[in-house]
């Protein structure tokens, strides 16, 4: 009962410090952010109210610059003739326009429905070049707008890219002489950040009170370490942690589209984890995911053409593409089972290697006459439309492929846990030489594994040509075979788990290429908690001495 | 003669990264230590080169900091897999993760550019540190000989492929002829039997995997400040990987690797010079050139050609208070 107490104390220190810390970045980011400035600036107040009836009024202030008011009047205000200008006391001058609504400001702020989300507009505020550099030196603009509670949503163009914000009302731009912008916002959206960090708080307590779970507590400190390590990161280069973090909920939760992004993004992780995580089982390490991946890939494109000269049945024409694929990766992830098998071949040399002899092959099958379409791109014709998978929704590629990933977690399951022919690969995994001497044929299981491991990998290629690409292009199949060692390791190889890992990098991936559109901040971020994850996971000794855990085996 | 001395050129040029980067793993793993980190070694000093040498403005000192670098990154790997006991080939993995992300994260922050960095200043070749001046095309003509144009083309090359190729018989000596080699060795070979003698196993494979890093690094900063002037995104392009596989095809010996690696690297020079190949009159695409390391070290493993076998206690942590 003591040691109990002492646990739990343990573990609230612990998790306190990761929230304080988080905040104390957060206190002091959110209120710094917009602080260097250098040298004589001149700011531009941009406000604009808009209402809910769609009308706007917009404000601009600004110190009286002929250069100045040409530019102003020209990119906020559109040159509407009927604006009032008046002179203010600290010897500003004050714009102000009225706009009827939301179709006048066309030229001023971009307006569009949200495809999905019918209560809701999406609104561009867009800056373009300006051709006079001197105008542009030293210029700050502050953009305010008041918005009918939650109803708008502001995007903003940087270098033609758009920016989506939350429900703001102070952003700034600075603008450089060759008029490029760098935004300044300020994301006071607590809320994801929070009931992340409520939620790991929760199952971490709940999992060191009831020690049933003890299993769950490294992934959650293995992350939550990575994501500690990525907010020091972003601290580094001068965002804010909760504006990134903020920024990754909104890429994967704002909209319909997003939330699919991240559902599209899972799919192969799943396969490519279970891929992993099945051999793993068996104590081998396929790290030839990559390779198997693109062996898959280009077997489902190799049926799906076969159908551009023969009608076939599409619900035949699918099945078999991804049996093509399975098959094919299974087959090539055979010569390391093999090479395990029947001359000792350590199994990660051989499918490092087979991954390289992968590239190159398909590099010189993807140019090769017989299978590369007319033009310039290295890549094959587009799959007859028989073989595509199919979306679940008019306009987004989101496919049944997914539930089909889901389909294997669980069958991969029963087979581990529930067959004797996974008992045979886990014994095999857990001590090959008992496993030996209690009768299990070990070079037969190593061989079986290895094939459906590839198999597995496979899917994921025939998922990506068949549901998204609907072709094979050599570059478009890197890192699936990576990020599914870093989806399987996290949960310990556990195939129902893989789903929920594979959702957490899917969130990373998506939000991270959103963050990165957002604020900024490099996407390899991602890759780089990827990396951190796993060396927790991998030193699994440096977390069990920070929570007092003894292992389990 | 000309053709003989830019293939022999190309060759060790292409060969140079394949065995310094191969020597560093053998020491890695005739202690012990499994390191397919090698390639994510490489790409952190080929990175941390070129930031040196754009910040210092010397490619020397740039040189200095990329092998600096890439020993303390072999240090994390060296720390996780001898002090904490894990599977050497989760962290290698890791680390080539955490390289390629790290590496192009830092560069979008330092230089600002996505995929490469900024143009710096790269290490001279042999010619230029000779003083061998390249000499003006109508003096050529005039003598109706060319022996100082042979001359300048023959050093035309970098000054660490010679560091290479001494690293090579440097590190046969060590590992053959030396105590440390013997006990470094001896850890790989068996740990148990060599901390009952009183070597240190846990210094000895710090100091293999630390060593691995470092001439990792010095290849790495090869590519970056002696063949391109500038970092480009996943700039080692599988090399480390090629490296393992001369590593393993020459039998975790240090001059065998080089001789593979020669051997690799004439396979990529070969490239330069002929776009097909014929063999008996049937062409041999480039991508099958490309393919040979791989298919040769599968060859290998597989004791087709002579069987290649690890060091026994390789990939095994050894835990000092194990009770049998």
């Amino acid at each position: 009962m003591l040691n109990n107490m002492t646990n739990l104390k343990l573990s609230v220190k612990i998790a306190v410090i990761f929230i304080l810390a988080f905040f104390l970045m957060a206190a002091q980011f959110t209120g710094a952010v917009s602080s260097a400035i250098a040298g004589e600036t001149r700011w531009i107040n941009v406000s604009s109210k808009i209402s809910a009836d769609g009308s706007m009024t917009r404000e601009v202030k600004l110190s009286p610059d002929a250069e100045l008011l040409k530019f102003a009047k020209a990119e906020f205000l559109g040159d509407f003739p009927d604006l009032i200008e008046e002179k203010c006391s600290d010897g500003l001058v004050k714009m102000t326009k009225k706009f009827v609504d939301l179709e006048e400001c066309v030229g001023v702020l971009m307006v569009q429905k949200d495809l999905y989300f019918t209560d809701r507009y999406q609104i561009r505020q867009s800056l373009p070049l300006y051709p006079d550099e001197k105008v542009m030196r030293d210029i700050k603009v502050r953009f305010e707008f008041e918005l009918p509670n939650g109803v708008i949503k502001i995007l903003k163009d940087r270098k033609l890219q758009s920016r989506q914000l939350g429900s703001q009302t102070v952003n700034e731009f600075t603008l450089d002489h060759a008029g490029n912008m760098d935004l300044y916002y300020q994301f006071n959206n607590y809320k994801p950040i929070t009931a992340v960090l409520l939620a790991a708080f929760l199952i971490f307590i709940a999992a060191r009170m009831t020690r049933r779970f003890n299993f769950i507590l490294i992934p959650v400190l293995a992350v939550l370490i990575a994501f500690f390590f990525a907010g020091i990161a972003i601290i580094v280069i001068g965002e804010s942690p909760v504006s990134a973090m903020g920024a990754m909920y909104e890429g994967v939760f704002a909209s319909r589209t997003n939330f699919l992004n991240m559902l599209l993004a899972t799919t192969p992780l799943i396969f490519t984890g279970l891929a992993v995580s099945f051999a793993f089982n068996c104590g081998l390490f396929n790290i030839g995911g990559e390779g198997q991946v693109m062996i898959g890939g280009f077997a489902a494109a190799l049926v799906g053409i076969v159908g551009l000269k023969f009608a076939i049945n599409p619900m035949v024409h699918v099945i078999m593409a991804i049996l093509a694929a399975g098959l094919a990766a299974g087959l090539y992830s055979l010569i390391a089972g093999v090479f395990r098998a029947k001359f000792n071949v350590h199994e990660v040399i051989s499918t490092i290697m087979l991954n390289y002899i992968a590239y190159t092959l398909l590099g010189f099958l993807v140019v090769h006459p017989w299978f590369k379409e007319n033009g310039p791109n290295p890549q094959t014709p587009e799959i007859a439309h028989s073989a595509f998978l199919p979306a679940f929704f008019a306009r987004h590629d989101f496919n049944y492929g997914f539930i089909l990933a889901l389909v294997m977690a669980v069958f991969m399951w029963f087979i581990l846990y529930k067959t004797s022919f996974g008992f045979n690969i886990r014994s095999v995994g857990l001590n090959a030489k008992a496993a030996e001497y209690s009768g299990i044929n070990i070079s037969k299981t190593i061989m079986l594994t290895m094939f459906i491991s590839g198999m597995l990998a496979g899917l994921a290629g025939s998922e990506r040509v068949m549901g998204l690409f609907h072709k094979y292009n050599s570059t478009a199949f890197v890192g699936y075979g990576i990020d599914g060692i870093a989806v399987s390791l996290l949960v310990n190889n556990n195939p129902l788990g893989i789903i929920l890992s594979a959702l957490l990098f899917g969130f990373l991936k998506t939000g991270g290429s959103y963050m990165n559109r957002e604020i900024g901040v490099p996407v390899e971020l991602v890759v780089v908690v990827q990396a951190v994850i796993i060396f927790f996971i991998a030193a699994d000794k440096i977390v069990r001495n920070m929570l007092n855990v003894k292992e389990s085996r | 003669m000309e053709f003989l001395i830019r293939l022999i050129i190309s060759t060790l040029s292409m060969a140079a990264p394949l065995f310094i980067t191969a020597v560093g793993g053998i020491f890695s793993e005739r202690s012990g230590v499994i390191n397919i980190a090698l390639e994510g070694m490489m790409l952190i000093g080929a990175f941390f080169g070129v930031v040196g040498c754009f910040y210092t403005g010397s490619p020397w000192l740039g040189l200095l900091i990329a092998v600096i670098a890439g020993g303390l990154f072999a240090a994390i790997h060296a720390v996780i897999s001898i002090k904490y006991h894990s599977n050497q080939v989760v962290s290698g993995v890791a680390l080539n993760m955490l390289a390629s992300g790290l590496t192009v994260f830092l560069l979008d922050i330092i230089f600002g550019i996505k995929g490469t960095s900024e143009n710096v200043a790269t290490i001279p070749n042999m010619n230029a540190i000779l003083g061998v001046v390249k000499p003006a095309a109508e003096a050529v003509k005039q003598a109706g000989f060319d022996n100082r144009m042979l001359l300048y083309k023959a050093l035309d090359f970098s000054p660490i492929i010679l560091i290479g190729i001494a690293v090579v018989f440097i590190a046969h000596t060590v590992l053959f002829k030396t105590v440390f080699g013997l006990r470094l060795r001896a850890t790989g070979e068996h740990a148990k039997a060599a901390d009952t003698l009183g070597i240190s196993v846990s210094k000895m494979r710090y100091a293999g995997v630390i060593i691995s890093g470092i001439l990792a690094g010095l290849a790495g900063a090869y590519l970056s400040l002696s063949l391109t002037g500038a970092f480009r995104k996943d700039m080692s392009a599988g090399r480390g990987y090629i490296a393992l596989a001369a590593m393993i095809t020459g039998k975790w010996s240090p001059i065998n690797a080089f001789i593979a690696s020669l051997f690799f690297g004439f396979a990529q020079a070969l490239e330069f010079f002929i776009s097909e190949p014929v063999i008996l009159g049937v062409k041999i695409p480039q991508q099958f050139i490309q393919m040979l390391p791989y298919i040769l070290t599968m060859i290998v493993l597989a004791g087709f050609i002579g069987k290649s076998v690890s060091p026994h206690d390789l990939g095994k942590p050894y835990v000092k208070d194990e009770k049998l």
